[in-house]
């Protein structure tokens, strides 16, 4: 799903997201999951990216400088993640370019 | 107990067995130090071998599974009481997670603790089970005691328990506490982008006291490493503090959790806590924290009540539903009136 989605679509975490640090990552309860999704490192990272509004195409450049990927591996690596956290309705998804 | 607070014990260096390591991971669990455990190895102040750094996590992540479900609870009871304008303040778990502790991750929690306001606590209860679906596990007493005499009333929902407390411990020292004034103060935090309500920082402090020194018996550690934490959020001496514990008649409760953590975390830890561990009390006060905590506490709580409440009427009330409850509290126990009664000799005879 997330490997669908459009380079300009804006991602961001949820406000209604419970969120806790972990020893090993992440763990997260979407207003819509009924259990936590708990991430591993570095879905944490990934998780902490989207405390701001970001697009798609944005997060992917950031996501492959990190960890010296291509920018399709980057996109392949975070789309299962992404996936995740928009079915639990952890992040959100809109097509509007974040306002500056 | 007092990890992270300046003159706290510092953790060991060398290795331990697994046998060892379980043992105080075990501890940590039933002390409710979890979380203490898990930042101080997050910090690598504990260094641990790969596999034992993994129990701490598993457990810790389990622990933290649990707390996310509480905190959708408590939003729940949020958005219903405030719809029907019921005022509350959030207890211990979530409230400390969120305001006292430098990372709420740090402190674990078993249920959803919120204090009603009494003269709105019948109808707490009332939305909590007619909207929320909760169920109260165990009758209160006779009609009408939580609201007067009671502590909490505990309901679950679901998987979650709901403790609603009206006044912040059982017996004596629980009815003396001025729960109006509670309400007068608050301090605001954010879970879930809703923001929610928790005790003021002095009122808190208070709470904590109550809790180490009245709450489990014997103590749970983690009550005391919440009283450490809770003091650092008071700004300033706690001469106010004790102020209002001298009104609320629970001074030998303030010095009861002070003695609590210069036992437990040692006199620097303890820091200006450990002057009140000598806090000059009254007997009668004295008299009444000791009937209070003592591993008959269930049947020496109600009866020492009768010194502190007010008026003969309602004494009355209070005696005949502690010697008579309800057959529906019976019954939710497996007790007769026989059986009731003869169970509070016992326990009363056997402690004293």
């Amino acid at each position: 799903m997330a490997e669908q989605l459009g380079d300009d679509v804006v991602l961001r975490a949820a406000p209604e997201s419970l969120v806790r640090r972990l020893l090993d990552g992440v763990l997260i309860l979407g207003p819509s999951a009924t259990e936590p999704l708990r991430c591993s490192e570095p879905g944490d990272v990934l998780w902490s990216m989207l405390s701001e509004p970001r697009p798609v195409g944005e997060l992917v450049k950031a996501w492959a400088a990190l960890f010296g990927l291509a920018q399709h591996e980057a996109r392949s690596d975070i789309a299962a993640i992404l996936a995740a956290w928009l079915d639990a309705g952890a992040i959100t998804a809109t097509a509007e370019s974040p306002t500056p | 107990v007092g990890h992270g607070i300046d003159g706290g014990s510092r953790w060991p260096t060398a290795r331990i067995s697994d046998d060892e390591f379980l043992r105080v991971l075990q501890m940590a669990v039933n002390q409710r130090l979890l979380g203490a455990l898990a930042e101080a190895v997050d910090q690598r102040l504990w260094s641990l071998p790969i596999a034992q750094r993994q129990r701490v996590a598993e457990l810790h992540a389990s622990a933290m599974g649990h707390v996310l479900k509480l905190e959708r609870t408590l939003l729940q009871v949020a958005e219903v009481f405030g719809a029907c304008r019921i005022e509350f303040r959030v207890l211990k778990g979530a409230a400390l997670a969120h305001l006292v502790y430098s990372d709420p991750t740090w402190r674990g929690a078993a249920d959803v603790d919120i204090l009603v306001r009494s003269d709105h606590f019948d109808r707490a209860v009332t939305a909590a089970v007619e909207q929320l679906g909760a169920v109260q596990s165990m009758p209160e007493l006779r009609p009408g005691f939580d609201r007067e005499f009671g502590k909490e009333s505990l309901l679950t929902i679901g998987e979650v328990e709901l403790d609603l407390h009206r006044t912040f411990v059982t017996g004596p020292f629980g009815l003396t506490v001025d729960l109006p004034e509670l309400f007068h103060d608050q301090t605001e935090f954010t879970i879930g982008g809703r923001q929610v309500l928790a005790l003021g920082a002095e009122h808190r402090f208070l709470h904590a006291c109550y809790d180490a020194a009245l709450g489990d018996y014997p103590v749970r550690l983690g009550a005391v490493r919440d009283l450490l934490m809770t003091r650092r959020m008071v700004h300033g001496s706690l001469d106010g503090a004790l102020a209002t514990a001298q009104r609320w008649h629970g001074t030998a409760v303030v010095r009861r959790a002070a003695q609590l953590a210069v036992e437990h975390a040692g006199h620097a830890a303890a820091g200006d806590l450990a002057p009140l561990a000598l806090l000059p009390v009254s007997r009668r006060e004295a008299w009444l924290l000791r009937s209070s905590a003592t591993p008959a506490m269930s049947y020496s709580r109600p009866l020492t009540c009768l010194l502190v409440i007010p008026g003969m009427r309602a004494r009355l009330r209070y005696a005949r539903a502690i010697v008579a409850p309800s057959p529906a509290y019976l019954r939710s126990r497996g007790w007769t009136r026989r059986s009731h009664i003869r169970r509070a000799f016992e326990h009363l005879s056997r402690h004293g």
